[in-house]
This record gives C-alpha cells, sequence and structure tokens, in this order.
C-alpha cells in the first residue's frame, strides 16, 4: 500500500468517526465541508491523480472514489438519522386540543317507523318477497268481504271500522291488498304489504286509531305451516340480528284457516320486551294462519293445487318493545324530541 | 269469559289429578289463551253450614245476640253475632259459620281485596263465642254482607263448604273463540279440555222428556220465520221463587253473574253450563198465554230487564203477547213479564235465532248481552230442547215447580247433520307434518267427530295418495264446515309445538323493483341530509285546522263516524297537519325544519271504485331569529334537487296559482318549482294571514308543498348523465361583485349569463352575498373558466372573457360592478 493510500484509509477514518460524532445538521455539514469541500485534503487527492504515475494511477484514483463514496452515504445516513431526530424532539413540544368540538352540519332524523319499515322491507325483499303499499281509503268487499269477512258476521266486531261518506272503509288492515295480489299474479307469489291502517277506537297510551302493519302472504304449490313459522322464524332472527325462537298458538281470523298468533321468545331481547312480558318470556306479536280456502278461490287461485300462508304485525309494538316506549301516541305527535332521537 | 275449576269437574272426573297450570298452558296452546287463572276462596278454612237452634238476647250488650248453633258436632255452640242480622238468623236456617281455627275474608275491607280473619273461641262483652257466622262476602263469594245466609235447604248441619268454596277460575281470552259459540259453556269447554288432554269426559246425563202433571193453556205462534230457527218451551206452575242452592250461587258469582233467585239463576246457569240461553217469563203477565214471534212495528218500545227503555225498529225480531213486546228475540227479555217473587206460573223459553240478525239488531240498539254474544257467533238450533228438560228438571228440585204443558218445540229450519270428506293426506299437503292415522283417528274421536268408513282405511296411510273419509260431525260443532276446518282441528290437537320451522324451496327469480318504496328513500335522505326531521301525522283533520290553514273543508271526504271533530274529515293536503305541529315544537326549540311524506285523499265528484290517493311532500322550517328563513328551506329543498339529479326551477308566483295550498303561502314571497317546465311544488314564506291565524306572528316560516307523482315522473324520465371525458385543461376561477338593485333574480342573471355561452366559460356560482349598511346588496358570482393546457389561456384572454361578462351584466340587465 502506497503512502497515499495509507492517507486516504486515515482520511477516511478520520472522517467516518467525525461523521457519526455530529450531533447536529450544522455539525454535520462542517464535517461535509472539511472533507468533501473544494478545499478538503480528499479533493486536493483527487485533483492530484492525475500528476500520479501509471501505475499509482488507477489505483489511488479507486480508492479515493471509494472513500469518497463511503463518506457521501456515511454522510446521508447520518443527515436522515439527526432529521428524524429533530422531528421526535419537535414534537414533544406539540400538541392540540382534541376535545374541541367541531361544527356539525345539521343532519335530520328519520321517523322510527320509517327505519323499521325499511328494515322490514330489506329483511323480506331479500327472501323474494315483492313490497306493495296499499290504498288507504278502499271498498268494504277489499277490506272485508275479500278476506272472508262478511256483512253482519261478529268476527267484524274485531276490527273497528272508519267509514266514509262514501262508504268507504279507512283500511284495518293492509290484508285489503291480499285480493288483488293473488288475483293479478301467478303462483310463486310472494309479497308484502307494509302501510298505514286505521282502527276506530279511542286513544290513549296503548291505543292508537292510526298505525303502521305489515302484511304478508306466500302462496304456491306444497306451501305448508311449517313453512309459515319457517318464515316468520327467519324474519323475527334477522329483525333482531340474533336466533329467535317462535311459538303458534291457536286464535280466529276469518282469512285463515288453521289460524292462530306469534309468540316470539324475548328472554334475550332487552329491556323493553321483558317488562312487557310479565317475566312468560313470550310475547304475541302477530297474528297469521294458512289462507282459507275461499279467499284463495275468490281470487281465482285454485286451493286443489295452491297453499299458502299470511301474517299481519303492528310495526309501533314492534319499535316500542325494542326500545321500551310506553306511549303509543308518540309516534303521530310530530314531537321532535321523540323523532330526534332515532 | 271465566271457567271455573269445580265445573269442568262435573265433566271431567280426572281433572283434579292434573296440574292446573299444565291445564291452563295445554289450553292456550290448542284452543284459547288462558290469560289468568284466579284461585278463589284459597285462604278460608274450616267453614261448614250450621243450622240455628235457637237466638237468644246478649245480656248485657243489646247490639248483639247469640245463636245456638249445631254445626254437626256432639255439641251444640254459642256464636255471638250482631243482632241487626236476626230477621236472617232465625231458629232452623242453615247459616255457613266458621270454626274456631279456621279463616275467612275481613268484611271490612273493599270486596275483592279482602284481608284474611282468623276465627278463634273469644269472649264477646262476657258471653263465649266459639265461631262465627259468615256473609257472603266473608266467604268472598258477592260483595253482600247484609245478613242473608248462602246456605239452603238441600244442605244440612256439618256439611262442609270448602269444596264448594275453593275454586280457580280460569280467565279465556274469548276473541279467539269467535267462530266457537260451543266453548261459551263449560261443557264446551270441558270436551275441548278432554281432547287436549286426552283424559275422560263424562256427559251429563240423559233425561227422559217432561210430563205435564198440571195445566195451563200455552201457545206460540212464530211468524218471522227467516229469523227464528226455532222455537222450544214449556209451562210450569206452583214455582216457589227463592234464592237458589249455594252451590249454584257460588258457581255463578264465580263466573261472573251475580245470583238473583233460583228460577233465574237456573237459566243462567243453564246457560253457562251446556251453552244455550233462555228466558223466563212470567205466565200470569202474558196476555191469553199466547206469544208471537214477529217482526217489530216501526217505533214501538219496549223496556228491557236492565230497565232500559229501546225503540224498536221493523227489521228486528220480537217475542210479544196481544198487548206488546215481552222479549227482544235472542237479546233481552222485557220488564212487564219479568220473574218477582209472587211468580207463580213460567214459561220457559229456548230458541234459536239467525246470528246476522241479532248481531244487527244488537249493533243498532247498542243492547248486548251473554245471550246475544252466543247467538250472533253462530249457536247450533239442535241444544234447545236439551236445555228445556234440564231447566224443568233444576226447576223441580230447586223451585218446587209442576210441570203444566207439552214441550212446544216448533223447528222452522231442518236439523241435519253436516258431514265433511276429508282427505288425509291433507295435513301434511298443509301442515307439513306427518301424523299416523291412528293419531288422526283418535284426534277426531275425542272431538266427537265420527268417522263413517273407520273399518275400510288401509292400515297404512301412503304418502301423498288421496285417503278420503267420509266425517259425520257433532251437533255442536257448526264451525266445521271444509277440510281445512278438520286440518286445524287436528293439527291443534296434535300439538302445534310439534310443527317445525322449515323455509320453503324457492325459485331464485329476482324480487320486483317497488320504485315508490325506492324514490321515498331517496327523498326522504335527501331531506333529513339537509337537516329537517321526519313526522308522521293523523290522515285525519279537521274543520278548525282546516280553516286557520285557509282551506275549504267541502274539499276533503268526511268519515261518517269520527271520533272527534278534530279527526273528521280526510285531509287532501299534508301541510295543515305540519303547521299544527309547529306549535308543540317551538316551545322547545329556537329553530327547527321537519317534513312528512304521506298520502292524501283527493275528493272528486266521480272516480272508479276509489277515490285517487296521491302522495304529497310536505315541509315547515322555523326560526324564532333567522329572518332568511325562506332560503333555509330552500336549500332542503335544492338538497332533493341534487340527490334526485334533477334541476328545480324557481321562478316567484307573484301570487297566482292553482294549487289549493297556494294560499297558504305568502303571494310575493313564494315560488312555483318546475322541473323542464313542468310544476312540481311550492316552495315560499307563510301567507301573514295563515300564521295569525295558527297563532305564529313571531316566528320565521317557510313551507313547501311537492306533488310526488310529477315530481316521480320527472325522476322517472330523467336521463342519465352524459360522461364527459377527462381531459387535462387549464382551470381558472375568476370573481364578479356585481351590486344588486331591486328584485333583481339572480338566479335569472345567472342562468342569462350561462346561456349567452361565452366560451370557455363552464360554470357559474353563487360564492357569497353581502350587503352594506345603507341596505344594499352586492352578490360575488365565480367563473369556472376552463381552456386547453396544451394551449393555455393568456391573461389577456381571461381579462376579454371577463369583460364581455361585465358587459352583459352592465348592459342587458342594468346592474354595476363592484370593485374588490
Amino acid at each position: 500500500m502506497s503512502n497515499t493510500e495509507k492517507e486516504l484509509e486515515k482520511i477516511k477514518e478520520k472522517a467516518l468517526e467525525e461523521i457519526s460524532n455530529a450531533s447536529s445538521l450544522e455539525d454535520l455539514e462542517t464535517v461535509r465541508v472539511s472533507y468533501l469541500g473544494r478545499k478538503s485534503e480528499l479533493t486536493s487527492i483527487l485533483r492530484s491523480v492525475k500528476d500520479l504515475s501509471a501505475e499509482e494511477k488507477p489505483v489511488v484514483g479507486k480508492k479515493s472514489n471509494e472513500v469518497r463514496v463511503a463518506l457521501e452515504d456515511a454522510l446521508t445516513k447520518k443527515k436522515e438519522n439527526l432529521a428524524s431526530a429533530k422531528i421526535s424532539t419537535a414534537l414533544k413540544n406539540e400538541w392540540l386540543d382534541v376535545t374541541r368540538p367541531v361544527s356539525n352540519p345539521n343532519i335530520g332524523h328519520k321517523h322510527p317507523i320509517s327505519k323499521l319499515l325499511e328494515l322490514t322491507e330489506d329483511i323480506f325483499s331479500r327472501m323474494g318477497f315483492d313490497v306493495y303499499y296499499p290504498n288507504e281509503i278502499d271498498t268494504e268487499f277489499h277490506n272485508f268481504t275479500a278476506v272472508n269477512i262478511p256483512e253482519d258476521h261478529p268476527a267484524k266486531d274485531m276490527w273497528d271500522t272508519f267509514w266514509t261518506e262514501d262508504d268507504h272503509v279507512a283500511i284495518t288492515h293492509t290484508s285489503s291488498m291480499q285480493h288483488r295480489i293473488l288475483k293479478n299474479s301467478e303462483p310463486p307469489i310472494r309479497a308484502i304489504v307494509p302501510g298505514r291502517t286505521f282502527r276506530n277506537e279511542a286513544t290513549d297510551a296503548r291505543h292508537e286509531h292510526t298505525f303502521y302493519q305489515v302484511e304478508g302472504i306466500y302462496v304456491d304449490k306444497g306451501i305448508t305451516m311449517s313453512h309459515m313459522l319457517g318464515t316468520l322464524k327467519a324474519f323475527f332472527s334477522e329483525f333482531f340480528e340474533q336466533e329467535v325462537n317462535i311459538l303458534f298458538t291457536p286464535d280466529f281470523f276469518p282469512f285463515v284457516e288453521p289460524g292462530g298468533m306469534i309468540s316470539i321468545d324475548c328472554s334475550n331481547l332487552g329491556e323493553g320486551f321483558k317488562k312487557v312480558s310479565k317475566g312468560t318470556g313470550w310475547l304475541e306479536v302477530l297474528g297469521c294462519g294458512m289462507i282459507h280456502p275461499e279467499v284463495l278461490s275468490r281470487a281465482g287461485v285454485n286451493p286443489e293445487v295452491y297453499s299458502g300462508f299470511a301474517w299481519g304485525f303492528g310495526l309501533e309494538r314492534m319499535i316500542m318493545l325494542k326500545y321500551g316506549i310506553d306511549d303509543v301516541r308518540l309516534f303521530h305527535s310530530g314531537d321532535l324530541r321523540f323523532i330526534k332521537q332515532f | 269469559m271465566y271457567v271455573s275449576y269445580n265445573w269442568l269437574k262435573r265433566y271431567l272426573p280426572t281433572l283434579e289429578e292434573l296440574d292446573i297450570k299444565l291445564v291452563a298452558s295445554k289450553v292456550s296452546g290448542a284452543l284459547a289463551e288462558v290469560e289468568e287463572v284466579i284461585p278463589r276462596g284459597a285462604e278460608l278454612k274450616k267453614v261448614v253450614v250450621g243450622e240455628i237452634q235457637e237466638v237468644k238476647k246478649h245480656p248485657t250488650n243489646e247490639k248483639l245476640a247469640i245463636a245456638v248453633v249445631d254445626t254437626g258436632h256432639e255439641s251444640l255452640r254459642n256464636i255471638v253475632f250482631a243482632g241487626r242480622n236476626s230477621n236472617f238468623v232465625k231458629p232452623g236456617t242453615l247459616y255457613p259459620v266458621c270454626l274456631p281455627g279456621g279463616a275467612i275474608y275481613n268484611a271490612a275491607d273493599p270486596f275483592g281485596k279482602q284481608t284474611v280473619v282468623e276465627v278463634n273461641i273469644k269472649e264477646i262483652d262476657g258471653e263465649v263465642s266459639s265461631g262465627m257466622l259468615c256473609s257472603p262476602k266473608e266467604l268472598g263469594i258477592i260483595d253482600d254482607s247484609k245478613g242473608i245466609s248462602i246456605v239452603q235447604n238441600d244442605m244440612k248441619a256439618g256439611d262442609d263448604l270448602l269444596p264448594l268454596l275453593q275454586d280457580y277460575i280460569l280467565e279465556i281470552e274469548n276473541k279467539s273463540l269467535t267462530h266457537r259459540p260451543d266453548c261459551f259453556s263449560h261443557r264446551g269447554i270441558a270436551r275441548e279440555v278432554a281432547a287436549i288432554l286426552q283424559i275422560e269426559f263424562r256427559d251429563l246425563e240423559a233425561l227422559s222428556t217432561p210430563v205435564k202433571t198440571e195445566h195451563v193453556e200455552t201457545s206460540v205462534t212464530v211468524r218471522d220465520k227467516k229469523v227464528c230457527r226455532r222455537f222450544t218451551g214449556i209451562s210450569m206452575t206452583n214455582i216457589t221463587v227463592k234464592p237458589s242452592p249455594a252451590w249454584m250461587q257460588i258457581l255463578l258469582a264465580y263466573v261472573g253473574t251475580r245470583p238473583i233467585n233460583n228460577v233465574v239463576d237456573s237459566s243462567n246457569f243453564m246457560m253457562f253450563d251446556i251453552g244455550y240461553p233462555s228466558h223466563m217469563y212470567d205466565l200470569d203477565k202474558i196476555e191469553d198465554n199466547h206469544l208471537f214471534v214477529r217482526k217489530a212495528e216501526k217505533g214501538e218500545k219496549v223496556i228491557a230487564l236492565n230497565e232500559k227503555k229501546y225503540t224498536l225498529e221493523k227489521e228486528m225480531t220480537v217475542i210479544a203477547d196481544k198487548n206488546g213486546v215481552e222479549d227482544i228475540a235472542g237479546i233481552m227479555g222485557g220488564a212487564g213479564s219479568e220473574i218477582s217473587e209472587q211468580t207463580k206460573t213460567l214459561f220457559i223459553e229456548s230458541a234459536a235465532w239467525d246470528m246476522f240478525s241479532i248481531r244487527r239488531t244488537g249493533m243498532t240498539l247498542g243492547l248486548t248481552s251473554e245471550a246475544s254474544t252466543r247467538f250472533s257467533k253462530g249457536l247450533d238450533a239442535f241444544g234447545t230442547e236439551e236445555t228445556i228438560i234440564r231447566l224443568v228438571s233444576l226447576l223441580e228440585d230447586t223451585a218446587d215447580g209442576d210441570v203444566a204443558s207439552e214441550l212446544l218445540d216448533i223447528k222452522i229450519e231442518p236439523l241435519e247433520k253436516n258431514y265433511i270428506d276429508f282427505n288425509l293426506t291433507s295435513v301434511a299437503r298443509l301442515i307439513g307434518i306427518t301424523i299416523d292415522k291412528e293419531t288422526m283417528i283418535r284426534i277426531l274421536e275425542s272431538l266427537h267427530i265420527t268417522i263413517e268408513n273407520k273399518e275400510s282405511l288401509p292400515v297404512q296411510i301412503p304418502v301423498n295418495q288421496d285417503v278420503i273419509v267420509r266425517l259425520e260431525i257433532p251437533y255442536f260443532r257448526q264451525d266445521l264446515s271444509i277440510e281445512q276446518d278438520i286440518v286445524e282441528e287436528i293439527a291443534r290437537i296434535y300439538g302445534y309445538e310439534n310443527v317445525k320451522p322449515q323455509l320453503p324451496t324457492r325459485s331464485i327469480n329476482p324480487v320486483k323493483h317497488n320504485i315508490d318504496s325506492t324514490f321515498i328513500r331517496i327523498i326522504k335522505k335527501a331531506l333529513n341530509q339537509s337537516g329537517l326531521d321526519e313526522v308522521m301525522t293523523y290522515a285525519f283533520t279537521g274543520d278548525d285546522v282546516y280553516s286557520k290553514a285557509g282551506l275549504n273543508t267541502n274539499n276533503a271526504i268526511k268519515l261518517k263516524n269520527p271520533l272527534s271533530p278534530e279527526l273528521s274529515l280526510l285531509r287532501h293536503e299534508v301541510l295543515p297537519s305540519l303547521l299544527e305541529k309547529i306549535d308543540l315544537n317551538k316551545n322547545n326549540f329556537d329553530s327547527f325544519g321537519f317534513f312528512e311524506i304521506s298520502k292524501v285523499i283527493v275528493k272528486e265528484k266521480s272516480y272508479t271504485e276509489i277515490p285517487k290517493q296521491p302522495r304529497r311532500i310536505a315541509a315547515v322550517s322555523v326560526s324564532k331569529k333567522n329572518s332568511d328563513i325562506f332560503y333555509t328551506l330552500k336549500s332542503s329543498s335544492e338538497y332533493l334537487s341534487n340527490e334526485l339529479g334533477l334541476k328545480f326551477e324557481y321562478s316567484n308566483l307573484n301570487g297566482t296559482t292553482e294549487r289549493m295550498t297556494a294560499k297558504m303561502f305568502h303571494p310575493y314571497k313564494s315560488a312555483s318549482i318546475n322541473v323542464d317546465g313542468k310544476s312540481v311544488g311550492i316552495i315560499g314564506e307563510i301567507h301573514p294571514q295563515i300564521a295569525h291565524a295558527f297563532g305564529y306572528e313571531d316566528l320565521n316560516i317557510a313551507l313547501f308543498d311537492f306533488e310526488y307523482d310529477p315530481l316521480k315522473e320527472a325522476y322517472s324520465s330523467s336521463k342519465d348523465f352524459e360522461y364527459i371525458p377527462v381531459v387535462n385543461s387549464q382551470q381558472i376561477e375568476r370573481d364578479i361583485n356585481i351590486w344588486l338593485s331591486e328584485k333583481t333574480e339572480v338566479g335569472k342573471l345567472m342562468q342569462e349569463l350561462q346561456t349567452k355561452g361565452i366560451e370557455f366559460v363552464k360554470a357559474i356560482n353563487l360564492v357569497d352575498t353581502y350587503t352594506n349598511d345603507k341596505g344594499k346588496t352586492s352578490i360575488t358570482l365565480r367563473f369556472s373558466i376552463e381552456g386547453d393546457s396544451d394551449n393555455p389561456l393568456t391573461d389577456s384572454d381571461i381579462n376579454n372573457i371577463l369583460a364581455d361578462l361585465k358587459a352583459i351584466i352592465k348592459e342587458d340587465f342594468s346592474l354595476s360592478i363592484r370593485r374588490q
């Protein structure tokens, strides 16, 4: 190794040490100037390479370039280290108040009935049910006769009815659409009819003359009560986002045979349910049954070939149970203190 | 409906071996909900029959007396009692006695909420009293403590009263039994319980037809043969009217009917027992002992047993004598021939009536009864004869009566048995469960249904192969008429809990797209995003709100039977209901806004089938301070326009429009909202007159009212937007400030500037408005200028564009530019 090479090695060691010892970007710049600047030893060696002998020239040239590259690399690395150290130090002195409220856009609230109505539509839609909306004023035929409630039948007492001056009915249930749907569709028929319905009864915390009902029908070959229970269990499980057991008990509705009520097992459904079920764990929420053959044949569906089921439930009751609301009149009160909670 | 467990036991000898809770839950699961099981007399202890031997005065207290009582024990006992009851406590009478160590209910507490009192031997004013004489109230039977004894001479001293007094009452929800008149009786419920629990049902012993021993000439003429289906009756004489035996009084009281006397109680008892109403006439009050079943005359009057006077219509059926109405058929008897303590001779009627007529009459008169409840549910005509026969037997025992006529039986409607051809496979077809043949047969037979060709049935019922049996339906099951009825019977007795939920298999065809559902959701989302809350208000409204809102009530369809005047109209507009709801909310919020989407009912001279029911989208925006309320609500309208992808054009109404709701808007601070030149709604400030009518003078209120259908049509027919390829372009924004003059329409100005088609100007937006202290307003319009990045616009190009724009503003609109 020539003297020049040894010298270069020395410069390199010394420079690397100084780079590593530099404690600020300014220090580092000083180091850079002293080793790589125009007036540095390394630069003058590089400049003098051209004057060296033919043997020495490549050796020293190569070596001095190696040293230069090594120093430049070390400088770059050190520079990054120092820069990130500087950021880290500076961070500790920075702060902002993350708790300060921002001015939010004023977003309105959807009515709870709309919310749950949409949820119900979506669930049944996913299950393959078409959605129809009822006429709110309809004929006596569609509200009563078509669904097997003849004139002067005691069953009619179950529906306290508002009559218009032209003898129309403020629909007492959304079954008022059943005849039309059956008549205008070809089986398989799957449909739900959510809508506003009316009963002529005085209002109190538990009774309301205006309420929302969801009627549903499923008519096809080979449809059984077991399918009805399966469908409704699936619906309630989706609705409450957990598996919900159901219980069918007999009841009388003229448009179904057999007919009954569905109770849901509400032991896991929250406080509202617990309070109302009086600790029995079961709560009647829905009326249903196998569609009466008279209703089918009146709409041109052959009951010998097809069978089907129908159900109806009140939406408000479900919302009240879900949230523990104790006064049904709030839904139509227009009170924004109520609406703004949903 | 109340059902007595003791009463059921008369038909169900093994019922006692079962747990009452199990019975209640099984009945709930297979017939109708048992809402409650109410124990009666549970706390009573040691209550027996005592026979009064002697009554003595109390030596020191004149308000008290002492009864010497035989209670079946070796020695007589002295019992001190309140002397005022001496009228009833006489030697020879039977009286309930609570023995020492026993317990009764406190007479001082309100009936039904009584505490329990223990009875012990004690000294009362120096006299030892070993027991207590008990009033019906103290025994928890009825609210009566006047001193009368519940016990009659069918019992004897020492008889235990607890088996009669201790009972469970099942409260059954009778709405589920609308089609089951047979279940409005203990025999009917007992039959069901026997079938459900598969236990023995023991029917009442058959009785032979009564034979007359006295003779009272009695006759009946049935003229109304449409409503009267069968009329059965008999006369009895030598009747002694007195209290019923204790067992009957207790049963009646426990099922909710106050005991009256042996004749009336027997009629009630028979109705609750086997289900058929009957009516008792004091025959001495019936002219010529001759009754007519006929239509009432219009305006004919009758005072019924409830002491109310009814004016009858000519469609109503009555039972009358020559002088007038004695009974409103199937509903309630008349006071004129009511049973009294003096009654000696009776006519007992048990008839069958047309269910529809009875219901109609009851509804018209506003009068229902236990009898009409049963008749209007379609009670069969078979049971009238049995009712008469059993009543005669009961009155022979309890009223010492003698039969005084033949049994009259006028059968108008033929009594025919019903048969149903039943396919055994229909249970699997409709319920989805397989039940073996033996089980089906056992269930049917337990319901008293006879299978005609039972022996010829195949041993194994083949799957999917019809096996039809002929079923004979018992007379009391008029509700069973079709195959599905039988399917229900088998399924419910077999147990619905055995039907497992199962999902149907279905084709994967997509559901129909309900455009309204989608459209309504978009509207609600947009209006919510804009800050409006959604409310729902009644479809009904009233004259008051309508006239405050300046609308004519003649344009709304009226309800025949409204709940109140405020809810007597079917609204044809939504806005008045929203205005009404401002009142409540103004107390809670300084500024607020809400909307409703709802159907309304349109009144037209003619329509096919039903009136038109379009939807409205209406909103109100309210502020106590902000006078710019129009623009607050216009912003909501614009959210809607953006969400729907429609361009709303606003043009000042200047007092003209055809919409009815326009009257509610300020004539010069309101706009028609159009899409492609077609009107879809109105927006504006409230008319000061309407604000005044509602008492909202202090509030800033803006309203809008969209018609759903034209809006939906515009939405449905609007074309998808046109995609413009993304290119590297030069984007420049420049603002121009303009002083407005009075009534400058900024929207029109901007539209005009846009349509002038100055090259490179791609969009114009209003970014600021400013009003100086002299009330002069200026606006800042921002012009988006787009150039070609390959050949960019120079500063002088841009200045030229701006100069062109300013020239239009100055020359075409005569407006001045405000220096920056």
